[in-house]
């Protein structure tokens, strides 16, 4: 009798226990996904309005303010290195022992027999190197550098030289001397073994990230700079993303990500990546109906128009975006009615990104240093497929996208 | 009596455990052949592969595949063409109706091939055919119907004539594998960039693409992979053997090797061959293959994939 009391007493106790166990442990993993999904998006809430462009915080978050970095200067290599120094310096970004993935705009690289650097078309070989070495520099295990290109023949800057390639090969080479062989020079497709998936505000649902870029501890855009072709006005770090995507997916040229809503998937692959550092290539440039001379974009020799190349760099990829934007765009028109927000507004996926949270784009939250903005600024001719402005109009109730 | 039965039946359960095993361990096809399909499409030999292939706009063809457990997988196939009009572009459209009846689309335009010289014979490409990127589908058989038509550039409905043919060497349905929150797709390796001893061939006209070889007994080639997520993990991979031979095939991380000999037929077309399952932990893993007979081998690729747990 006292024996049967005992276990009723005891099995009790058991199913009790068992139960706030069970209690506390939901509890926690309730919390950690709460933790994880605000870490994983940051997003403010902001109240804009679209036809005034005027904007009120209605976040709990603080926006804070970013720093970007402009040099001019004739050693395109120096004013690289001298454009991360502003910032803090490499160390800032890479920890000793990283895995860095740099993604330089090298689009179509000469193909049609023209010199892609001086035209524009793509990121300058001292750029590409500069942050290379200063990523070793800062003790980077390694440097990936890379691009996706769907084509049999080896990618231009890892193998072809001279006038059509991307000529940033003789300076990795010289580097991996220095260096023990840490930078690789590579094409996405090749290397890339599987790919992640990652979430997309799109009917997509998913994005396939390759594995290479996913598993990198840190992530560099280099992009050069350019206006570019409907459906946006600009081409710089944060489109230059777009170089990833695979085509075994997306086709080429991407054309699934164009048909999703291309805006929205450039925020989605920089939600998704977070890139760390963001240097645009200002050497030569690109206007008009860019982003290649095959496509009718016009080169820009940038010392020509402001006396020296320019680098512009920064840790907020939407800041350094917006930035770069207002350097090229000086006397497009219209601009937001608030002027703080400026040309920037009309960057559909700039301003997306600012809506969800990536970044700033208003002036009063970027901090630029170096050179100043009203001394460089230049008037690029836009493309002229009435790709600007994109008034951020709704239609019929839906969202721009 | 007692003694015997009992004997008996730790017997029973330590090889009805193995017998269990083996039998979970049961692999799917990784990779179904295309001339396993029937309609419109004709048979032939394209780039030294047994192929489907049509050059009439909108001839259908059909396929059954078995899914053999409720997920997600990708759809994938391997196409070859030789279209250089930069404004011709070959497009596939598959629909699908899976064993409960529901339908799944996808589609996929593949550039043309202007960069290519005036006498290379094409090129195949992987190219995805299920839609965001991948379907839902239930455990059963999936009917694939198929048709091919010439578009006039990527961004367009707009059709055109098919410059050429456009051939189909095999369907691959890979299941993403999911791990927690994170999603990955299958591995897919491509041989002349791992390290080892194989010769790499840029571009090879007679088939279409780039491989490595090598007729050197002991001659490796090793390729570092990441596993994403502990399951069972079946491969295959691509060769030509046409004087026959034998590849010796390693999976091995430290405190782990997987070792399979796979006996090759002399063919003179590529063939797929199975890589049976392998239970893999999550990690870094080093894959390894050897060529274990004095014979000419090439290789194009490996594609692994996690088998759906059950």
């Amino acid at each position: 009798m006292i024996l049967r009391i005992w276990l009723r007493k005891a099995l009790t106790n058991l199913f009790v226990l068992i139960f706030v166990l069970f209690r506390v442990s939901k509890g926690e993993a309730g919390k950690e996904n709460s933790r994880f999904d605000e870490n994983k998006y940051n997003s403010l809430s902001l109240s804009v309005d679209r036809k005034t462009a005027k904007i009120s915080s209605a976040g709990k978050e603080q926006i804070s303010v970013s720093d970007v970095s402009i040099i001019k200067g004739g050693d395109v290599y120096s004013i690289t290195k001298e454009a991360i120094d502003l910032l803090g310096g490499m160390k800032k970004v890479v920890s000793p022992g990283s895995k860095v993935f740099i993604k330089p705009n090298y689009i179509t690289g000469g193909l049609d027999g023209h010199d892609p650097v001086a035209s524009g078309e793509i990121a300058h070989p001292a750029v590409v190197a500069a942050v290379a070495e200063e990523c070793l520099k800062a003790g980077a295990k390694e440097v990936i550098i890379g691009e996706w290109v769907e084509r049999p023949i080896e990618i231009n800057f890892g193998g072809k030289e001279g006038r059509e390639g991307a000529q940033v090969k003789k300076l990795i080479d010289r580097l991996n001397k220095k260096y023990r062989h840490k930078i690789y020079l590579i094409n996405l497709m090749d290397y890339t073994k599987s790919f992640k998936f990652v979430p997309s505000k799109t009917s997509l649902k998913y994005l396939a990230i390759p594995d290479i870029v996913a598993n990198a501890d840190v992530i560099i855009s280099i992009p050069s700079l350019k206006t570019h072709h409907y459906p946006s006005p600009v081409s710089l770090g944060m489109k230059n993303f777009m170089g990833i995507m695979p085509s075994l997916f997306y086709g080429e040229p991407r054309y699934k990500l164009h048909e999703a809503g291309i805006h929205q998937i450039i925020v989605d692959i920089n939600e998704a990546l977070r890139p760390d550092l963001v240097v645009v290539s200002g050497a030569f440039g690109m206007e008009g109906r860019g982003a290649s001379v095959y496509l009718s974009g016009k080169p820009v020799d940038v010392n020509s128009r402001v006396g020296g190349a320019l680098v512009i760099a920064g840790t907020d990829p939407v800041a350094v975006d917006a930035t770069a934007t207002r350097l090229i765009t000086k006397d497009w028109r219209p601009v937001p009615e608030d002027l703080q927000l400026g040309s920037p507004w009309y960057v559909h996926h700039l301003r997306m990104a600012y809506e969800q949270g990536l970044g700033n784009i208003n002036t009063a939250n970027i901090h630029i240093v170096g050179e100043k903005l009203e001394d460089v600024q230049m008037n690029w001719e836009p493309s002229d497929d009435n790709v600007y402005p994109e008034i951020p109009e709704p239609k019929n109730g839906q969202s721009i996208n | 009596m007692g003694r015997v039965l009992i004997n008996i039946f730790i017997l029973v359960a330590i090889f009805g455990a193995g017998l269990s095993d083996i039998l979970l361990a049961q692999e799917h096809p990784l990779f179904v052949e295309a001339v396993n399909s029937r309609g419109d499409w004709k048979e032939g030999v394209v780039a030294a592969r047994r192929v489907i292939f049509t050059d009439k706009a909108g001839a259908g063809s059909e396929i059954d595949i078995d899914v053999p457990a409720e997920g997600k997988y990708q759809l994938l196939a391997y196409i070859h063409h030789n279209w250089r009009n930069r404004n011709a572009f070959p497009y596939i459209r598959v629909e699908a109706v899976d064993a409960k009846g529901s339908s799944h689309s996808g589609s996929h335009t593949i550039e043309n091939i202007w960069y290519l010289e005036d006498n290379d014979s094409g090129r195949w490409f992987f190219v995805s055919l299920s839609e965001n990127p991948y379907w839902e589908l239930p455990e059963g058989r999936v009917r694939l119907k198929f048709r091919a038509e010439g578009r006039s550039s990527p961004w367009e409905d707009k059709s055109v004539p098919l410059e050429g043919k456009v051939s189909i060497y095999g369907f691959i349905l890979a299941p993403v594998t999911v791990n927690g929150d994170n999603s990955h797709s299958f591995l897919l390796i491509n041989p002349e960039h791992c390290g080892g001893r194989w010769n790499v061939v840029d571009y090879d006209k007679e088939y279409s693409t780039n491989f490595v070889e090598t007729e050197k007994k002991g001659a490796e080639f090793s390729c570092a992979i990441s596993i994403p997520k502990a399951a069972y993990y079946s491969g295959v991979f691509s060769v030509l053997s046409a004087q026959g031979g034998s590849l010796g095939v390693e999976i091995e991380n430290k405190g782990f090797s997987f070792k399979r000999t796979i006996t090759l037929k002399n063919n003179p077309e590529w063939q797929m061959c199975q890589l049976e399952l392998v239970y893999l932990n999550k990690g870094g893993y080093s894959i390894k293959v050897k060529n274990l007979k004095p014979t000419l081998l090439k290789m194009d690729f490996l594609l692994l994939s996690a088998r759906i747990d059950d």
